[in-house]
């Protein structure tokens, strides 16, 4: 699966005209064709080509909510907002995210909570996540939720990561733990500054290693929360749970509630 | 939910006056998530599964869809018969057994026949449905219709689709030659599994049967002299669910060394490599309690 697609990354014509074929495609593509027409015509993709970089301009051009997401020391991508699903209780919208033919990411108040067609044997990276679950509230979402007022907001929190394998599934123990929360300046690529609240979040994961031992690894996460106008959007993270999925960064280019 | 299902149901019955001279396709939904009962549904032409669920389902995150299946009548009529089969076959061996004087064939037989005609089957196409990849990419995605027997034929087909819930209890099963078969909580380590659950005299002490939610199975050695061999593995295939297991799709695989939600694991009779592919051909649809 992985040779046609760096097959058809060779072939791939300069971004500037990719954000043209864009603009026509949603121009006259209808709301159900959405997401074919984006990724038909837009073939970001999370491996195989150099990072992309949008000027601030093209940003604007953007139709959809966008940001950067780039995996460990893959390449940087743009991935598109796809879809919304609506809030469930104490869990917040979950946002899908796409690039490339089938590339997938699923976030809620940020934090990834589902991957889809990232990993492969060539790959760099080995595992998808295919659920994350907990039978508590996520902190984020109450961070998310009162940027300004994070005083009754829970600073720990429980999950299970189940991702693939290359045949089955394998579960991961997290525990999450916030370790500090202030407020910060950050700079987006569109040239906005946004005061933000950063959340910073020490993150043990519980599972078997390669040769079948019982490990554990530990990672620090960081979440930059917007506190102005349109707050509560996360614009900004660097996270990562289980060691077969590389750590994510990513960055708000076109921000979801200034594009509604 | 009741209204999306109301506006649902008249979309479909307004389509049906439009394309009147097409086969009508129709839809069994059974919804775990609210009901055991099941509603039937006629469905426009040429809908693809994500718009049938985009329709169905308000929010996603509230299916497990790993779990979740589609079939439909026609399958589920061709795995009928191929229960049937196995059952005679199973049942040609009791008797044998019985006729034989071998206790021992005669009571594995026994304890299989109750294992397959206690159990429920469901037929499926996907066994787990990539909702998130389905409404993204057109090629995970196909019109819910089922290919004609012949050119000429214009064929109406009933599909089923169960959804289940989310955050059910997660567990794997153990059935088959076990001295206890029994359900397990998913996460437990494949080893310890076969080393702390006995088998029955005459089970297949060599191979047991790993058979993923997804419908992949592996062929694992589990004997201390072959543990360190490579297992086969038949991945599910989507177009072709009732395909035979057999050596010529087998891969050589490294299964993950824990068994996950919805997994089960078979010991079949010692000596009847066949019937026990033909076992692991029914199980692989087999309904596992919530």
């Amino acid at each position: 699966m992985q040779l046609p697609r760096i097959a058809k990354e060779l072939s791939k014509t300069k971004l500037s005209k990719t954000i043209l074929l864009l603009s026509t495609a949603v121009a006259v593509s209808g709301c159900g064709s959405r997401v074919y027409s984006m990724i038909d015509t837009v073939d970001y993709t999370l491996f195989g080509q150099p990072d992309v970089a949008l000027t601030s301009e093209q940003i604007k051009q953007l139709p959809y909510a966008a940001q950067y997401a780039q995996f460990g020391e893959q390449p940087r991508a743009v991935v598109m907002l796809a879809f919304i699903d609506n809030q469930l209780a104490n869990r917040g919208p979950q946002y899908q995210w796409a690039a490339g033919e089938d590339d997938i990411l699923l976030t809620e108040n940020g934090r990834m909570v589902g991957t889809r067609n990232l990993a492969g044997e060539l790959n760099v990276i080995k595992q998808d996540l295919v659920n994350l679950r907990s039978e508590q509230g996520d902190p984020l979402y109450c961070l998310t939720s009162k940027p300004q007022d994070t005083d009754g907001c829970a600073k720990s929190w429980q999950a299970t990561a189940e991702v693939t394998t290359d045949f089955g599934r394998q579960r991961y123990g997290i525990k999450s733990q916030i370790t500090d929360l202030q407020q910060q300046s950050i700079q987006l690529p569109n040239g906005d500054t946004v005061n933000s609240l950063k959340v910073t979040e020490s993150v043990t994961s519980n599972g078997l290693s390669a040769n079948g031992k019982p490990s554990q690894w530990q990672y620090n996460n960081a979440y930059w929360i917007a506190i102005d106008s349109a707050a509560g959007e996360v614009l900004k993270t660097e996270q990562q749970l289980v060691p077969g999925l590389p750590r994510l960064k990513t960055v708000s280019l076109k921000r979801i509630k200034g594009s509604q | 939910m009741l209204k999306r299902l109301t506006l649902f149901v008249a979309s479909l019955i307004l389509s049906q006056t439009a394309y009147s001279q097409q086969p009508q396709n129709s839809i069994q939904v059974t919804d775990l998530r609210t009901s055991n009962s099941s509603q039937q549904y006629q469905l426009p032409p040429n809908i693809r599964i994500s718009e049938l669920l985009n329709r169905l389902v308000a929010d996603p995150r509230s299916v497990d869809w790993q779990r979740s299946k589609l079939g439909s009548a026609r399958l589920q009529n061709q795995l009928n018969e191929k229960k049937q089969r196995v059952l005679a076959e199973l049942y040609q061996l009791k008797q044998w057994g019985i006729d034989e004087g071998n206790a021992e064939l005669t009571n594995n037989a026994s304890r299989l026949i109750e294992l397959i005609s206690r159990s429920d089957f469901q037929a499926s196409y996907f066994l787990g449905i990539p909702y998130y990849e389905q409404r993204a990419q057109r090629a995970d995605n196909p019109v819910l219709q089922e290919p004609a027997v012949n050119q000429n034929e214009n064929v109406s087909s009933d599909f089923t689709v169960t959804l289940y819930p989310a955050d059910a209890a997660g567990r794997a099963a153990l059935v088959g030659l076990f001295s206890e078969p029994s359900l397990i909580t998913a996460g437990e380590k494949l080893n310890t599994a076969i080393e702390t659950h006995s088998l029955q005299k005459g089970a297949e002490p060599n191979i047991a049967w790993l058979i993923r939610q997804n419908g992949d199975v592996a062929e694992l050695p589990i004997a201390y002299f072959n543990r360190g061999q490579t297992a086969k593995c038949y991945p599910h295939s989507r177009t072709r669910p009732l395909r035979s297991i057999d050596n010529e799709q087998a891969v050589n695989c490294w299964p993950s060394t824990e068994l996950g939600t919805g997994d089960t694991l078979f010991v079949g009779l010692k000596g009847h490599d066949k019937l026990n592919r033909q076992l692991v051909e029914l199980l692989k649809f087999r309904v596992m309690p919530l």
